[in-house]
């Protein structure tokens, strides 16, 4: 019997003391590409970082994050929630049809702060001239689209109140309601891994743009614009939460067009690009990246196109798959990322002269943003 | 640092442990001390002031008390000081950070210089001794509260046999998952639903949570202690135990003797008793309880809250003395724990909510009162929860330990903790909710 007891005390210390060996052993890592972010690195040793705490606290988060097969521990983590019969991971609900989508519950949406967010951009809308438009897009939430493929009794927010108050707010005209079409859509409109919608859900979004805007915008049919898979292991956002080993990855779809090859696009203060696609970004972990190479400040493009109109999109990541449709349309696309852009807006509105400007979130982003003020600047 | 960190399993304590056992006899305490205080240091280095002042205080004061004739004028001034360190940091607000563990120290060197001048224990002559048992890591931050006469032996006398060392390991394990396994994600769920209080509510909702709450409560507490017990065992030291299944009682009475035990009975031994307890007639002894239970609540955190708490188990333990006991005996034994959960459940949810108002609606909602019986959310939190609870609630009784790892032996437990290790650590790695209870204690 002593035997066993020192065996056991043994093992135990073998296995406790083995991640800190590989830790200790291995290189550091900078990124992890299953989380999406950067890792915590361990600090060097000053002394007033260890009177305040700093460096103890730096240590652990670094030991945390460079732990030993960290990614397999994760998967563990998660059949274990899947055992207990928990139905959401880490902020995201394990659905039917092996769909992911994002908890959103009423609590986590500040009716507040929306309705600060809608008066910032009526304000917006009130200021441009008479003969720029304005047109506001706000996606509805994966959970609202899918709501049948929810878990049973899942909670979810309701967001059809704030779509009236939207609606009255910036006036009808001006608002380009979504949320019918897309779940009338027969195919999936949001990735089952990401927390963005598909091309299709964009194309469908397209079509009622056009529709609102007039005219003058042709409305081309999907296989018009020779939409191609340029990927089948497309692990999203929503994935990386749970890192569940049993995840069917998504198909990433692009649409390939002479304006999609040859527009010239200036992301920020990067060199200018041809192509409005990141062909790196497909052998990465963030495939979405693969437009536009993901988010920038401020992102110009020359589209080629002859039609002398300008159209300016302040908006969040869903409008890095939607603008492609319609680069035949304007010859100068903007677009502005809120998140990352610090300028006056209003410089480059009186810069450039658009005919129409767009703003496209989705809609629980949009409410909860702490940016949108700068509209106003 | 906390014991339910990678850092403190995977590098402290397989390297303190291992010098510890290394380490030559007469260096024991020594080490013991050295590796306490960078323990208590890693988190917050100023605070260290705080301890190392009240060890050579109390060191003095236990020297003082032993020698002197006039010991009494001694002993208040060490009462005294003692209760202005706590008060300073604890209630006074002056300094944002609460001394990690203040609260568990500061009763622990109080009753060692009121135990030496009882002349109960002997006193402690060498300071390093001294400040290990104060220091000592495994305690330190959120108990058992380990009075000097627990150990005073061990300190120059201790049994490292494998067997203990074994027993200790696996009992810290045990702990380990209350801790991460179950109370970490019952926290998660009890706070998903206290946020959502305003926007979402039914009656089994707020029960919901409230259960929750009270799970999480003790599996992270019992967890500490037992984490606390299991190395204290390893270290070759003998803490008392500090919960003994306390949602099994059947009474208010019961449960306060079987939850926070080192707490209860230092009130009791250095209070209630020292004030007459129940030898001086009714009427005094009304007024010793009342004194215990509103200093218990204060001692839980400066807010509130935690007096109406400690008046609230004032007022029900008063009333199972005068009459409720006898009742309680008479009806069957699933209606006692019936009334007696309700009545933990109910305290919880008072210790839980800081503001009145938030308790005021927690409480109006569990009545039912402008709340629907049941919502979509709660009979989702129901169903996808149901495995957790059942697991919570058989593991917070006698019954696991009882009928399955007391008779499975050795070998079958090592196994079991051994699942409990890996599955812990993974919880951990996955960053899920690790929040950290004690801090306002």
């Amino acid at each position: 019997m002593k035997k066993i007891y020192k065996a056991y005390i043994i093992l135990l210390f073998i296995i406790l003391v083995i991640p800190s060996v590989f830790v200790l052993v291995l290189p550091q890592k900078d990124y992890s590409e299953s989380e999406n972010r950067y890792l915590n690195q361990f600090p060097k040793i000053k002394a007033d970082k260890v009177l305040s705490g700093k460096f103890q606290e730096d240590v652990s988060n670094a030991f945390d994050d460079q732990f030993f097969i960290r990614d397999q521990m994760m998967e563990l983590s998660t059949s274990l929630k899947k055992m207990f019969g928990f139905k959401d991971i880490g902020g995201v609900y394990i659905a039917d049809d092996n769909y992911y989508i994002t908890k959103v519950t009423d609590s986590d949406i500040e009716q507040s702060k929306f309705v600060q967010n809608l008066r910032y951009l009526s304000y917006f809308v009130q200021k441009q001239n008479i003969d720029t438009n304005v047109y506001t897009m706000l996606v509805p939430s994966p959970g609202t689209v899918l709501k049948d493929k929810l878990p049973a009794f899942a909670p979810f927010y309701n967001s059809d109140s704030m779509y009236n108050t939207a609606i009255t707010l910036l006036s009808e005209p001006c608002f380009i309601d979504i949320r019918e079409t897309l779940k009338q859509q027969e195919d999936s409109v949001f990735f089952k891994t990401d927390h963005h919608w598909t091309l299709k859900g964009a194309y469908a979004a397209y079509c009622e743009y056009c529709k609102k805007v007039n005219s003058n915008i042709k409305y081309n049919s999907y296989k018009s614009f020779n939409p191609i898979k340029m990927d089948g292991g497309f692990y999203g956002t929503l994935y990386s939460k749970s890192l569940d080993p049993k995840t069917k990855p998504d198909d990433i779809y692009a649409i390939h067009t002479d304006k999609t090859k040859n527009a010239k696009v200036i992301s920020d203060n990067e060199k200018p690009h041809i192509g409005i696609y990141d062909e790196e970004s497909l052998v990465k972990k963030d495939k979405y990246a693969y437009f536009f190479g993901g988010n920038y400040g401020k992102t110009d493009i020359e589209t080629g196109s002859d039609t002398k109109a300008n159209l300016l999109v302040i908006k969040d990541s869903f409008a890095n798959s939607f603008v492609p449709f319609l680069l035949e349309d304007y010859s100068h696309i903007t677009m502005i990322d809120l998140r990352y852009y610090n300028k006056p807006i209003s410089k480059v509105i009186t810069e450039t002269k658009y005919k129409h400007i767009l703003i496209l979130y989705e809609i629980s982003n949009f409410s909860q943003d702490k940016n949108i003020y700068k509209l106003t600047k | 640092m906390v014991f339910s960190s990678l850092i403190f399993l995977c590098i402290f304590m397989p390297v303190v442990f291992t010098v510890y056992y290394i380490c030559p006899v007469k260096l024991k305490n020594l080490f013991l001390l050295s590796a306490s205080l960078v323990f208590y240091a890693w988190g917050e280095p100023a605070c260290i002031l705080v301890m190392l002042f009240s060890i050579v205080f109390n060191y003095i004061m236990g020297i003082l008390v032993s020698k002197l004739k006039k010991a009494k004028i001694v002993l208040v001034v060490s009462i005294i000081g003692n209760l202005s360190i706590l008060f300073f940091f604890k209630y006074t607000g002056f300094f944002t950070a609460l001394p990690i563990g203040i609260s568990f120290y500061t009763f622990q060197t109080m009753s060692y210089v009121i135990d030496v001048y009882w002349g109960s224990v002997k006193v402690q002559k060498n300071i390093i001794n001294f400040a290990m048992y104060v220091s000592m890591f495994p305690q330190l931050i959120a108990g058992p509260i380990v009075r000097y006469g627990n150990i005073a032996e061990q300190i120059n006398k201790k049994e490292l046999s494998d067997k203990n060392i074994a027993l200790g390991l696996q009992k810290f394990i045990i702990g380990l998952g209350k801790k991460v396994i179950f109370a970490n994600q019952a926290g998660a769920l009890w706070n998903e639903i206290y946020n959502s209080a305003s926007t979402s509510q039914s009656v089994l909702l707020a029960w919901l949570g409230a259960i929750f709450y009270t799970f999480q409560i003790y599996f992270d507490f019992s967890g500490y202690s037992d984490m606390a017990i299991g190395m204290g065992q390893m270290l070759g030291f003998n803490f008392p135990e500090n919960f003994n299944y306390p949602y099994q009682s059947v009474s208010i009475t019961e449960f306060w003797r079987r939850w926070h035990i080192s707490l209860s009975t230092w009130f009791k031994e250095y209070v209630y008793i020292p004030l007459g307890g129940s030898r001086k007639g009714l009427l005094r002894q009304i007024i010793n309880l009342f004194i215990v239970w509103l200093l218990t609540g204060l001692w839980h955190g400066a807010a509130w809250n935690f007096i109406i708490w400690g008046i609230y188990f004032f007022i029900l333990l008063l009333l199972e003395k005068c009459f409720l006991l006898k009742i309680l005996q008479k009806i069957p034994r699933l209606l006692q724990h019936i009334y007696s959960l309700f009545f933990i459940v109910i305290g919880w949810v008072i210790f839980a909510c800081e503001d009145f108002n938030s308790l005021y609606i927690y409480i109006k909602t569990m009545a039912g009162i402008q709340a629907p019986l049941v919502n979509n959310y709660s009979i989702y939190m129901l169903y996808t929860n149901l495995i957790l609870l059942l697991l919570m609630a058989i593991f917070s009784t006698k019954f696991p330990s009882r009928f399955f790892l007391k008779r499975t032996g050795f070998v079958l437990e090592s196994v079991f903790s051994f699942i409990i290790l890996i599955l812990s650590i993974s919880l951990l790695v996955s960053g899920t909710y690790n929040p950290f209870l004690y801090f306002k204690f």
